[in-house]
């Protein structure tokens, strides 16, 4: 058969009569997207059995690309929509699919609850140090000295570690790979969709048009060749030094597994002793 | 709504979308959007409102209050009907859609209408909408900080009825 006419691989986990999509020409998104198809794959979950939600953003329009039950909440907001779809439907896979800006600034509170609680979501944080579809502003991820559309003299803030901020938060899974590394990223996604609990796996990815452009960092393969050169792998470095510098070393890796009871087992045991058989849930 | 982990692989968006739940902004899709939406309530408006009608029958001035107003709002009108006033209470418990045709009705059989509430005077624009001149509307209005008191309003109801 023509190789044009063939079925893409990931085709059967989007929606085709979608496409094509609408992020720029070397955005690292579709790269994400692709690596969780394949990770859905591989662990051969129930497809109706998983949910994808998603916040506002670039990477927010992924829930309306995959072919699941998929939401695309209100900015800020997809943990918490999240959240609520896991306790009304326990026996769901539920996956948060969305950018540094939508969960770490506008959904910062949410964040750092979820990961407190340790609710079972599976998050995957693309983080392409900038906003995106708004114009490319300042993001809680941005790092120090980089030009954005609100930082135009360079940002002089200090930007957020994500697996830092996540481990102390109380997150039992956090990774760190960048869209180059898709086997690993497709791993990671593996790892954290089949840990109960708190996951995280941030991904970090080009933004061509914003980030690149007004650095002058050149185009998305620039981008890649960035990250190929200054990637280093250190599980074990523990989350204290992770911070990425301007177009400094990427810290990547598996940094925290560490299974503890979720939010639900927790609240399950403790009203069970409390109430005993008054006590009745869906689980 | 079809409930997700059944099998239908549908999606939910809060953008501008299309019957299949896609985002498709353009004009065409908002103006069918928009006006479904509002429809929906509009269509549905006499299922929706919710009012609490008292001392109705022979009022000659109506006190419509809402919010944490009614309470004393309903107090005044008793107090007032203690003494012998033919004053009746229309608490809004549902605000939209604005239960316009009821006040249209009593705006016809009753001298004014008396608008209490803690803002300068909104909710009383609606009833002066509705009422369309066939009776008087006098607002009420408190800045805030706590309620009115019912001798606030019962004051306003005796001037109403004079």
């Amino acid at each position: 058969m023509n190789v044009a006419q063939e079925e893409h691989p990931i085709a059967p986990y989007l929606r085709m009569d979608r496409m094509p999509h609408m992020w720029c020409p070397s955005c690292g998104i579709g790269i994400v997207l692709k690596c969780f198809a394949t990770a859905l794959e591989k662990t051969k979950m129930d497809l109706d059995k998983v949910s994808v939600v998603s916040g506002i953003g670039c990477t927010g329009r992924t829930a309306g690309y995959v072919r699941l039950d998929s939401f695309h909440t209100t900015h800020g907001r997809a943990i918490p929509f999240a959240t609520g779809l896991k306790l009304a439907r326990p026996d769901l896979k539920v996956v948060v699919f969305s950018g540094d800006g939508d969960l770490l600034a506008i959904g910062g509170n949410h964040f750092i609850h979820a990961a407190k609680r340790n609710m079972d979501l599976t998050v995957i944080l693309v983080n392409n140090f900038i906003y995106g579809m708004t114009g490319g502003q300042l993001a809680p991820t941005t790092p120090t000295s980089a030009n954005t559309s609100t930082t135009p003299y360079g940002n002089f803030e200090t930007p957020f570690s994500v697996p830092k901020l996540a481990e102390a938060c109380g997150a039992t899974y956090v990774a760190r790979w960048t869209c180059l590394d898709v086997r690993r990223v497709t791993r990671a996604m593996q790892d954290a969709l089949q840990r109960k609990g708190f996951s995280i796996v941030e991904v970090i990815a080009p933004c061509p048009v914003l980030y690149a452009r007004r650095n002058k960092l050149g185009a998305g393969l620039e981008m890649l060749q960035y990250y190929k050169e200054k990637c280093e792998i250190c599980h074990e470095a523990g989350t204290e030094n992770l911070e990425i510098a301007f177009q400094d070393k990427i810290p990547v890796g598996k940094f925290v597994d560490k299974p503890r009871p979720t939010f639900q087992e927790s609240m399950h045991e403790w009203y069970r002793s409390r109430l005993g058989d008054k006590y009745k849930t869906i689980e | 709504m079809v409930l997700p982990g059944k099998g239908y692989r549908f999606h939910a968006t809060g953008l501008t979308h299309d019957e299949r739940g896609y985002p498709d902004m353009n004009v065409k899709t908002q103006d069918l959007l928009v006006r479904r939406l509002v429809d929906k309530i509009r269509l549905n408006a006499d299922k929706i409102i919710l009012v609490d009608e008292r001392w109705m029958e022979d009022a000659k001035v109506v006190v419509i209050s809402y919010g944490i107003t009614s309470r004393v709002a309903v107090h005044a009108v008793e107090l007032a009907r203690e003494k012998g006033i033919q004053v009746g209470s229309l608490r809004l418990i549902s605000l939209w859609p604005f239960p316009e045709k009821r006040i249209s009705q009593l705006a016809g059989k009753v001298k004014s209408f008396l608008v209490p509430e803690i803002n300068y005077g909104q909710i009383c624009l609606e009833v002066e909408r509705c009422a369309g001149g066939k009776c008087a509307t006098i607002s009420l209005p408190h800045m805030g900080g706590d309620v009115h008191t019912p001798e606030d309003i019962l004051a306003k109801i005796m001037e109403a009825v004079k």
